[in-house]
């Protein structure tokens, strides 16, 4: 059984999978974003700054489109998964993040109450949000498996 | 849980006259995961390495074992 065969039942959620999969994601999400962001900027009167993060992001995903045929970890990064090992690459370097962004919003909401800040609000319910989400992939997951 | 399981598909794969490519695109899998495979980095699941012993004409246990 290979691992396209496990995706083979279509449903939404295997169709999203296999959208998520494509080698044009990532592309296509930095040529919005760039101009997404560009917008933001230019509407804040900043059009030099536009500019240069409408170069940087396109850059990036120009480049991974350039070197993802050569380099492996541009393929990954360019969300290209052709077989479970390169899955099982996507799956940890995601788990990694993300316990590096729970790192810092702990982090945040400590230092936040230990200043007084009136920040603290919106680092608890960013922490809040990541614990649901997270208790909530669990019992999918656990439901599925 | 056993972590480390080495395996002989180096060994077989070379008796065949494949390179790491070849082996790959049979087992629709790239280049770089046999490599992985054969080094030890990367322990595949088990369809995988039924697909890899079935490959060589032998069996999951001749091919992938704890030493």
């Amino acid at each position: 059984m290979s691992t396209e065969s496990r995706q083979s039942p279509m449903g939404v959620g295997a169709l999203w999978c296999r959208l998520a999969r494509s080698r044009w994601v990532v592309p296509v999400f930095c040529a919005v974003m760039g101009v997404i962001v560009f917008a933001a900027q230019a509407a804040n009167d900043d059009v030099g700054g536009g500019v240069v993060s409408l170069g940087i992001i396109w850059g990036y995903g120009l480049l991974l489109v350039l070197t993802s045929r050569r380099s492996e970890t541009a393929a990954l990064l360019r969300g290209e998964v052709p077989d479970e090992r390169a899955e099982w690459i996507q799956l940890r370097a995601a788990a990694l993040t993300c316990y590096v962004l729970v790192a810092v919003l702990v982090g945040g909401f400590v230092v936040a109450l230990a200043r007084s800040s009136g920040q603290a609000d919106l680092w608890a319910r960013l922490s809040a949000l990541t614990g649901l989400t997270y208790l909530g992939s669990v019992l999918w997951y656990r439901r599925r498996s | 849980m056993l972590d480390i399981v080495e395996n002989d598909v180096r060994r077989l794969r070379g008796d065949k006259g494949l390179s790491q490519g070849d082996l790959g695109e049979a087992l629709g899998v790239s280049r770089q995961t046999v490599n992985a495979i054969e080094t030890g980095r990367y322990s595949p699941s088990l369809p995988l390495a039924i697909q890899i012993a079935r490959y060589f004409g032998s069996t999951v246990e001749e091919v992938f074992h704890v030493d």
